[in-house]
């Protein structure tokens, strides 16, 4: 669905170099990979803010040649570092829907829905009326998600979602996210550091590891083959059926 | 709850500028009887020339100065994505205003074209400050540093030019600091036709602006031209500083504070920010000006002094409660 190929990114130091991948549709697949590896440059490629040789496509759609408007309906992207503007958690919600609204950009009914629907979901409804500079970072996290429920697009890119959140927080978002991929056929891509959270949740692993893909695959493959303790230096064990890695 | 703020701030707001409006009229230098300013509507008189050709343009002037500040300041602070910047601040005013004393001092061109000139300033001034702000990454404070330098940079211009041309300096003072003594009607007409245009402009991209505040990243995938707006929001918020400096000099601090005063009864959205900041601004300038002319009446105090007294002090508080907030 979600077709990489021969995609290389090259910045001053660093080289994403040749990462060829087919994302399955509906599913949630999560990117590891340690500080460096390349797991933010593979999503400014897919976001379309680097420049980069090889393509993305989706069903057959070179990202590339989409207008802003149009890729907005496909991908959605929620960035690492997350800004604080300063209006309503309501506000930036419903923003959400930009790639829908006409030029007035009036709010129509599937409009309010789908706003009201994501507010509930994140639990952001609690505080909406706050602005997003009064609320603590695991909120704004969870508002930023009610966004790109909002915004409804086919795939949606997660960078570090999690990284202000308490553990129990943690498995909120990610159910909240595992339950939008099920139910509304969404495809997910997310970045994260922690490898037993990540394996709890992801149908697909994909591990990068200095610039280059150490390894995609299912996530029964990813933990039958090794690579975890390989790259990432832990040792694995099962307790209560979970797959956990701790660090040697 | 917030609706009612909302409404509250509009019916305040627009109660305080009809008030400033009435006063304006109806006060100044000359004394009228009540009876004389009424005599003013009904015809050709002393107080008619009074209200109609020296306090209604003056006042006309200070709205209309008032709201392309204001509005300029709203737009600078999403595209700078820096509440601290204004357009005074940042040197935007300064570079309109180089522009608009190199062209009076050397070249005698009508004063309906200076907005024109004015424009070519403020627009390579807002383009350099945004281009370095959004490259470099600057900071609150370092954004601030260099609006300090590129403001000295040019009014080492400004000063050099009026030093060099006699009579550009006799005019030199009041448009420094920003007054809006002597208007007429003809130093508004082409500026208010460039202000009505810019603020409905930034009205139209002001949805996109809003969202640009999240990031050029997330604005880019909900769909956003970013760049294109951004271009959008710099020609206007040279549109209207240019107006702005072309009618009443370099009149600082209200395109800092009329979008902070706004913003606490708005918020931050750009739909509803953008209005308000208006009001707010032409109620700073207008009631500014009426201070400024009946304090030290018969003499007729720059609203720029007026404003740089109220503003200077808020700019210290903001500077002081970001600063502990960035540290």
């Amino acid at each position: 669905m979600l077709e990489i190929t021969d995609l290389t990114v090259r910045r001053k130091s660093f080289t994403l170099e040749n990462i060829t991948a087919n994302i399955k549709p509906h599913s949630l697949t999560v990117i590891l990979g340690k500080n460096g590896s390349g797991k933010s440059t593979l999503i400014s490629a897919i976001d379309q803010s680097v420049n980069y040789e090889g393509t993305i496509k989706y069903l057959n759609k070179d990202l590339k040649t989409l207008t802003e408007r149009e890729r907005a309906t496909i991908v959605s992207i929620m960035p690492q570092h997350l800004k604080s503007p300063p209006f309503s958690v309501n506000d930036l919600v419903s923003f959400g829907r930009n790639p829908y609204l006409d030029f007035a950009g009036r709010l129509n009914k599937l409009d309010v829905e789908r706003i009201n629907y994501a507010l509930e979901t994140t639990g952001a409804v609690n505080y909406k009326n706050k602005l997003v500079t009064q609320v603590s970072g695991g909120e704004k996290q969870l508002a930023y998600l009610a966004m790109a429920l909002c915004q409804d697009a086919r795939i949606m890119v997660l960078d570090e979602p999690t990284a202000f959140l308490d553990v129990d927080k943690e498995n909120e978002f990610l159910n909240v996210l595992k339950n939008e991929v099920k139910t509304h056929k969404k495809t997910a891509i997310i970045t994260m550091h922690n490898v037993t959270q990540a394996l709890r949740y992801a149908d697909s692993v994909m591990i990068l590891n200095n610039g280059k893909l150490e390894f995609f695959g299912s996530k029964e493959n990813a933990v039958s083959s090794g690579v975890i303790e390989r790259i990432f230096n832990v040792t694995h064990s099962m307790v209560n059926g979970i797959n956990v890695y701790l660090a040697k | 709850m917030k609706i009612k703020k909302e409404k509250l701030f509009i019916i305040i707001s627009a109660v305080i500028l009809l008030l400033t409006a009435f006063f304006s009229l109806r006060y100044g230098s000359a004394k009228l009887t009540l009876a004389e300013f009424f005599s003013a509507f009904k015809g050709n008189n002393t107080s008619s020339v009074i209200v109609f050709q020296l306090r209604l343009p003056r006042l006309l002037a200070g709205i209309l100065s008032g709201i392309a500040l204001s509005v300029a300041g709203t737009i600078i602070q999403a595209l700078t994505d820096n509440d601290m910047a204004s357009p005074s601040i940042v040197g935007v005013n300064s570079g309109a205003g180089l522009m608009v004393i190199f062209f009076v001092a050397f070249i005698n061109v009508s004063a309906y074209f200076l907005p024109v000139f004015a424009f070519i300033g403020a627009f390579l001034a807002s383009l350099f400050i945004t281009a370095l702000s959004r490259k470099m990454g600057l900071t609150k404070s370092s954004i601030i540093l260099t609006g300090l330098a590129i403001n000295a940079v040019f009014s080492a211009g400004i000063s050099f030019i009026s030093l060099i041309d006699e009579s550009a300096l006799v005019s030199y003072h009041a448009f420094s600091v920003g007054s809006l003594s002597l208007i007429t009607y003809g130093d508004i007409l082409v500026p208010s036709i460039i202000i009505v245009t810019g603020v409905i402009l930034a009205l139209l991209i002001s949805k996109d602006l809003t969202i640009i505040r999240m990031g050029d990243t997330v604005a880019g995938s909900l769909g956003v031209r970013v760049k294109r707006v951004k271009v959008t929001g710099i020609i206007i918020t040279s549109m209207l500083s240019a107006s702005a400096v072309s009618i009443c000099g370099l009149l600082g601090f209200v395109g800092l504070i009329a979008p902070h005063l706004a913003k606490l009864f708005v918020g931050g959205n750009l739909k509803k920010l953008i209005p308000a900041s208006a009001l707010t601004g032409s109620i700073l300038v207008t009631l500014s000006d009426f201070l400024g002319k009946i304090i030290f009446a018969p003499s007729d105090l720059p609203v720029g002094i007026i404003m740089a007294l109220i503003g200077a002090p808020f700019f210290l508080i903001l500077l002081v409660k970001g600063g502990a907030k960035n540290a």
